[in-house]
C-alpha cells in the first residue's frame, strides 16, 4: 500500500546572524546551505496495517508524511502509496488519502463545519444518500452532535479536531496520515480520537500511519513502530519490545500539599526532577504501584498519577544506549 | 484502478457549491463589505476634479458629461477589481496554509476565483445605484453607447479575468520569494495610471498612448469604459479584443507555468 525507496528530501535554508549587522550582511549577501531532512528512507506498509511513526522534534516524521501525501516533491528515491505516485497528485491518489495535522486547521474558521462539508461532499462527488450516511456515521463515532453547526473559532480545541476528522474522512479515504492528531487535547479528548482511529480502521480496513508525541496513542493504536533520526529509519518493528527493552521505568507524577525534602524522595526511585510541590519520580515497570502506594501512605501527597515516559524519553534512552536499535526491515 | 467517467455537470456543481461556501464566508462580515466600498471612492474623487478642470477649458475631447461618464464607470470597474489573490496566495505559501488545498482533487485556483466572484458580487448593490444615481444627476447616461453595451460587458468580464490571472500569477511568485506584496503594489501603480484610472488614456502624450495601448493595463480598465462610452471605432474594437485575447491566453500559459514549477519547490512550512 505504501512503499518507499532511497526516499530523501533536502531543504536549502540560509542562515543570519542576529541584530542590525547581521540582518544588513545578510541582505547583500544570504548564506545557504543545505539540510537532509529525510534521507535514504525504505520502508514497507500494508493494506490496513496501523503503523506509529516516532522520532524526536525534526527527526523528519512530518517531512515524510508530506512526501507520502504529496504535498513534497522528494529530492531522491520514489515512493508509491496506492499504485499512484503521490507527487502527480492525480484525482485518484487525492480521492484515496487524508492527511489530517493536529497543529493545523484546515476547515473554514468563520463558518460551521458543515458548510465546508457540503463544499468537500461536491468535490469528491459523493451522492447525497452517501453524504448523509457517512455524516450521521461521523457524528455519531465522533460524538459531534450539533457541532457541525456551530462557527468553527467558537468551538474547542478537541471539537475542532474531531470535525476536522470527520472532515478529513468524508469522502472515506483508504490511507489515513495523522500528524499528531490529539496534539493539545485533553485526555478524554486524547481517548475519543484514538477509539475513532481504531474503529475507522476496523470498519474500513484503512492504512494509518500516525505521528504522535504521546506514548499513549502509539501504544493504544500502533502494534508496528517506525523510529526515524536525523532522516534516517534506525528502528522498523514490534513496540512494545521497544518499549520494554529501552524503558523500564514509569514515571510518578506526584504532587504534594506541603514541601518535601528531595532526599525524601530518593528511596521510591529516581528523582528526575522537582520543581516547587510537583516531583516527578522514575520507578521500574514491576514495583510501580507499590511504591505509589508507600508514596500515598508516608507522604502529603495531593495529587498522583503513573505515567507512561515521553515518546522522546524512550527514543533518547534508545540512542543513548544503542544508537541504532534495529535493523530496518 | 477504477477511472470516473466524464461527467458534463460536474464543473457547474462545484461551481455553486464553491459559490455557495464563498457566500457563506463573506456573509461572516458584513460591515467589511461597506467599509471596502467607502474606501475605493478614489474615482469619484477623480471625477469631481476632471469635471472642474473641463469647465474651466477644453480638456482635449472630453467634456464635464465625458469625465463624469468616464470616472463613474472607473468607480464601477475598480470595484470589480480582484484583490484576493496577492494576500491569500502568499500567505497560503508562505505558512503552508496551501497545504490543505493541495490534498483535495480541486484546483486551488477554483475557490479563490468563486470566493473573487462572490467579492465583486456583494460590491454590486451598493456600486450600481451609485453609478446609476451618478449619471443621471451628472446627465452622463447621454454619452452612454447602450447599443454597445454585450460588448462591453464581454470587455468587462476579460478585464477581470485578466486582473485576476495576473494578480494570480503575482501571489505565485511566493513560491521563490515568500513575499510579494511589493508586486501587487507595482500592479497597482500600473493598472491605476496606465489603465487610466487617473484620467483616461486619450489625454495621454501620443507616445504613451501607443506604449499603453500594446501593454496589458489597457484591458484591464480602460478598454470596457473606452467602449461603454462609444470611444472606440468598431475596427479598433477587434483589434482590442484580440490583444485582451492574447494578453488571457498569457496569463493562463504563466499561470499553469508558474504553478508546477512552483510545487517543485513548495516547502509546506508550518503545516
Amino acid at each position: 500500500m505504501i512503499e518507499t525507496t532511497g526516499l530523501s528530501k533536502r531543504y536549502t535554508v540560509y542562515r543570519k546572524e542576529a541584530g542590525f549587522v547581521g540582518s544588513l550582511r545578510a541582505f547583500f549577501h544570504r548564506e545557504h546551505y543545505d539540510v537532509e531532512a529525510v534521507s535514504d528512507l525504505t520502508i514497507r506498509i500494508g493494506a490496513g496495517e496501523i503503523v506509529g511513526f516516532l522520532g524526536p522534534n525534526g527527526a523528519g516524521k512530518t517531512t515524510t508524511l508530506k512526501m507520502l501525501s504529496g504535498l513534497l516533491h522528494p529530492s531522491s528515491g520514489s515512493v508509491r502509496v496506492a499504485g499512484h505516485t503521490p507527487k502527480e497528485r492525480d484525482r485518484e491518489f487525492l480521492r484515496s488519502i487524508a492527511l489530517v495535522m493536529g497543529q493545523k486547521m484546515q476547515l473554514h474558521w468563520d463558518i460551521p463545519a458543515t458548510d465546508s462539508f457540503l463544499v468537500l461532499k461536491t468535490i469528491y462527488d459523493i451522492p447525497d444518500a452517501d453524504y448523509r450516511a457517512r455524516l450521521d456515521e461521523l457524528v455519531a463515532m465522533l460524538d459531534l452532535g450539533d457541532l457541525v453547526n456551530r462557527p468553527i473559532r467558537r468551538l474547542s480545541l478537541g471539537e475542532r479536531m474531531k470535525c476536522e476528522l470527520a472532515a478529513a474522512l468524508l469522502h472515506r479515504p483508504r490511507i489515513l496520515f495523522l500528524d499528531e492528531p490529539t496534539i493539545g487535547l485533553d485526555v478524554t479528548a486524547q481517548a475519543a480520537i484514538r477509539n475513532f482511529i481504531i474503529d475507522y480502521n476496523r470498519r474500513y480496513g484503512a492504512t494509518v500511519l500516525i505521528t504522535s508525541h504521546y506514548m499513549a496513542d502509539v501504544t493504544a493504536l500502533a502494534r508496528r513502530v517506525l523510529v526515524i533520526d536525523l532522516g534516517r529509519l534506525v528502528f522498523d518493528g514490534d513496540l512494545q519490545a521497544l518499549i520494554e527493552r529501552h524503558s523500564p521505568d514509569k514515571i510518578l507524577r506526584v504532587q504534594f500539599a506541603e514541601e518535601v525534602a528531595p532526599d525524601r524522595l530518593a528511596r521510591f526511585g529516581t528523582l528526575r526532577q522537582i520543581e516547587g510541590l510537583v516531583a516527578e519520580i522514575a520507578v521500574p515497570r514491576a514495583i510501580v504501584a507499590r511504591q505509589a502506594a508507600d508514596i500515598l501512605a508516608s507522604l502529603p501527597v495531593a495529587d498522583i498519577a503513573i505515567e507512561e515516559p515521553a515518546v522522546e524519553d524512550v527514543i533518547r534512552t534508545v540512542f543513548r544506549t544503542t544508537g541504532a536499535v534495529g535493523k530496518p526491515a | 484502478m477504477t477511472r470516473r467517467r466524464f461527467d458534463p455537470f460536474r464543473p457547474f456543481r462545484l461551481a455553486r457549491a464553491l459559490v455557495v461556501h464563498s457566500f457563506s464566508e463573506y456573509a461572516a462580515y458584513r460591515m467589511e463589505m461597506v467599509f471596502w466600498v467607502v474606501g475605493g471612492t478614489l474615482p469619484l474623487f477623480m471625477m469631481f476634479l476632471w469635471i472642474e478642470l473641463a469647465g474651466q477649458r477644453a480638456t482635449g475631447s472630453f467634456s464635464a458629461a465625458d469625465f463624469a461618464a468616464y470616472f463613474l464607470l472607473v468607480f464601477l470597474v475598480r470595484h470589480m477589481t480582484p484583490f484576493v489573490p496577492v494576500p491569500e496566495l502568499e500567505r497560503a505559501i508562505r505558512h503552508g496554509e496551501l497545504s490543505a488545498q493541495l490534498l483535495r482533487p480541486l484546483d486551488p485556483y477554483w475557490p479563490m476565483t468563486a470566493a473573487q466572484l462572490m467579492d465583486i458580487a456583494h460590491r454590486l448593490p451598493i456600486t450600481i445605484p451609485v453609478v446609476i444615481v451618478g449619471m443621471i444627476w451628472s446627465g452622463a447616461w447621454q454619452i452612454i453607447a447602450f447599443e454597445d453595451w454585450p460588448l462591453f460587458l464581454l470587455a468587462l468580464l476579460g478585464a477581470i479575468l485578466l486582473h485576476y490571472n495576473l494578480l494570480y500569477c503575482a501571489g505565485l511568485a511566493a513560491f521563490w520569494m515568500e513575499r510579494v506584496r511589493g508586486f501587487e503594489g507595482l500592479m497597482w501603480n500600473g493598472y491605476f495610471v496606465l489603465g487610466g484610472g487617473l484620467a483616461p488614456i486619450a489625454l495621454f502624450p501620443d507616445v504613451v498612448q501607443q506604449i499603453v495601448v500594446w501593454s496589458p493595463f489597457r484591458y484591464m480598465m480602460s478598454f470596457p469604459i473606452e467602449i461603454a462610452i462609444g470611444r472606440v471605432a468598431p475596427a479598433d474594437t477587434w483589434f482590442g479584443f484580440a490583444l485582451l485575447t492574447f494578453w488571457l491566453a498569457f496569463s493562463i500559459g504563466l499561470m499553469r507555468l508558474l504553478w508546477h514549477r512552483g510545487l517543485r519547490r513548495y516547502a509546506a512550512y508550518g503545516s
